[in-house]
């Protein structure tokens, strides 16, 4: 997954529970997902990703 | 034969230049060379040609001697914001000048830099419209911004200010947000710059799919070197790149055509920098906004279901309520319908009651009338036996007392016939009586009494 679909996913989830689409059953898994995407996407902005930095080093610019 | 020296025919000709020429005259011609030395004087090598680029009709060397470029160049620079460079068509006030020694030259007196501002702009446009004809001016525009600027490719040279701005503007933002940065170096003025910046995007071409954009920084530097971004190879390089490319080549003047063909151009390096944090906070933003529309609306539905539960129980009680006083009514109703189905019933019933009580009475008259027909009959009916036996013995009686009438001992006795009697029985048989007896014997007139003297 990629920082652009989680923020989907997240909105998506947001958007379903503002139009009363989200039972009381669901909620719980639902609030699980949340919770991982947006700590997912905070990763994101405020750590640098090793992978990433492995391969920059490779770069012979 | 007569022959000259070298020096003499030079010389001559010199003479003859400097009377045929000897005021100065303005000349338009193409710079293919230009070099400055240390000594502060500009050595151009101009050219004249055919129809833009193809063939050179003419050749001359020029020279602005230090005190004449000290203030030619500023003014240049500042008319057309560019430093004169090679390729520049120029309009210069020249000098004619034969040297013996250094042959033909040209001295520059003076230049006219709105021919080449002119000259420039009509480049610039051809060049605009050509990359407007194939169709690639806008595609670098075109294309999506990452949602997370994180991974930024930066075209600059390393020992540029502008690169260590940036970097560290990235590095040490309050924010903490990260991000990767990678260097391409590349020549960022002279000739050599749009060759060596389609270089550096070609190596960043290969880690296409690892970065999210490209900077390129220029920064510093003269700004008016920067005819080398009107280049039209370098412009379609960056127009159809694709990442999205930053222009932050960093001038205060007319567009460049990268500028004109990147995503986007920022003033300076810095400007860059920010506009990327900027896309960092606004996700940051954007995710805090969803958490907390998450938060509300996970709070809502919690409370919308607490209510659901409340409203349902005291829905529910409500509804028992209603019910048991709509049973409460009903039964009422139901009740006074009882009743008065009672009522119909016991009236239905007691008017058949009635009606029983009237047909058992007249049953019951009937019968007794019957009865008292039957009797009545019976009675006539005895009575009718009765006076019909009553009659009958009537009829006897009388037969009888005719038949006396006849059998009457009267009559008999008058016949003759005597009853005799034995105290007081009549006797019929002889036998009975024995000598001695008294007898009795009646006529039909007077009685007589015998002693029996025998039989």
């Amino acid at each position: 997954m990629n920082y652009k679909e989680a923020m989907a996913e997240i909105e998506g989830i947001v958007a379903q529970l503002e139009n009363n689409q989200l039972d009381i059953d669901e909620l719980s898994s639902k609030v699980k997902r949340v919770s991982e995407l947006i700590a997912f996407c905070k990763s994101k902005l405020h750590e640098t990703e090793e992978e990433v930095e492995k391969i920059l080093k490779t770069i012979d610019a | 034969m007569e022959a000259f020296t070298l020096y003499d025919l030079n010389n001559r000709i010199k003479q003859v230049l400097k009377r045929d020429f000897a005021e100065a005259v303005w000349i338009t011609a193409e710079i293919t060379e230009i070099q400055l030395n240390s000594s502060g004087h500009c050595y151009l090598q101009l050219a004249d040609k055919k129809e833009e680029d193809s063939n050179i009709v003419a050749t001359a060397r020029a020279t602005i001697w230090a005190f004449v470029f000290r203030t030619l160049r500023p003014y240049f620079e500042t008319v057309t914001g560019r430093s004169l460079s090679k390729g520049m068509k120029v309009l210069l006030n020249v000098e004619v000048v034969f040297h013996e020694v250094y042959g033909f030259s040209l001295n520059v007196k003076d230049i006219d830099p709105t021919y080449t501002v002119g000259d420039l702009e009509r480049k610039k446009q051809e060049i605009l419209l050509q990359l407007q004809e194939e169709g690639i001016m806008d595609m670098n525009r075109g294309l999506a911004f990452p949602a997370l600027p994180k991974n930024i490719a930066v075209i600059s040279s390393p020992t540029a200010a502008g690169w260590g701005d940036f970097r560290n503007q990235l590095e040490q933002n309050p924010y903490h947000y990260r991000f990767h940065i990678r260097l391409f170096p590349a020549v960022m003025q002279g000739e050599k710059t749009a060759e060596s910046v389609i270089a550096a995007l070609d190596r960043i071409y290969e880690y296409e799919s690892l970065f999210d954009v490209v900077v390129i920084i220029r920064g510093g530097g003269s700004q008016t070197d920067l005819g080398c971004f009107d280049s039209y190879e370098l412009a379609s390089n960056v127009a159809q790149f694709p990442l999205p490319v930053i222009a932050g080549i960093g001038h205060e003047r007319d567009e460049t055509i990268v500028d004109r063909v990147a995503y986007m151009r920022v003033k300076t390096p810095t400007a860059a920098a920010a506009f990327l944090i900027e896309a960092f906070q606004e996700q940051e933003k954007c995710l805090e906004d969803r958490k907390h529309r998450f938060r509300m609306g996970v709070r809502e539905l919690m409370h919308q279901e607490a209510v659901r539960q409340l409203t349902g129980m005291s829905g529910l009680k409500r509804s028992v309520q209603a019910l048991l006083a709509g049973e409460g009514t009903s039964l009422k109703i139901l009740s006074h319908r009882v009743e008065r189905a009672t009522q119909l019933y016991m009236g239905t019933r007691q008017s058949g009651f009635e009606k029983l009580k009237d047909r058992l009475e007249n049953r019951i008259v009937l019968l007794l009338e019957r009865q008292k027909d039957c009797l009545h009959r019976l009675k006539e009916g005895v009575g009718q036996k009765a006076g019909r036996m009553l009659e009958e013995r009537q009829r006897r009686l009388e037969m009888v007392m005719t038949m006396v009438k006849y059998v009457d001992p009267n009559r008999v006795l008058k016949q003759g016939y005597s009853i005799t009697r034995l105290n007081g029985k009549a006797v019929r048989d002889a036998a009975l009586l024995k000598p001695g007896d008294c007898i009795e014997t009646e006529m039909a007139q007077g009685k007589v009494s015998s002693k029996v003297m025998e039989k």
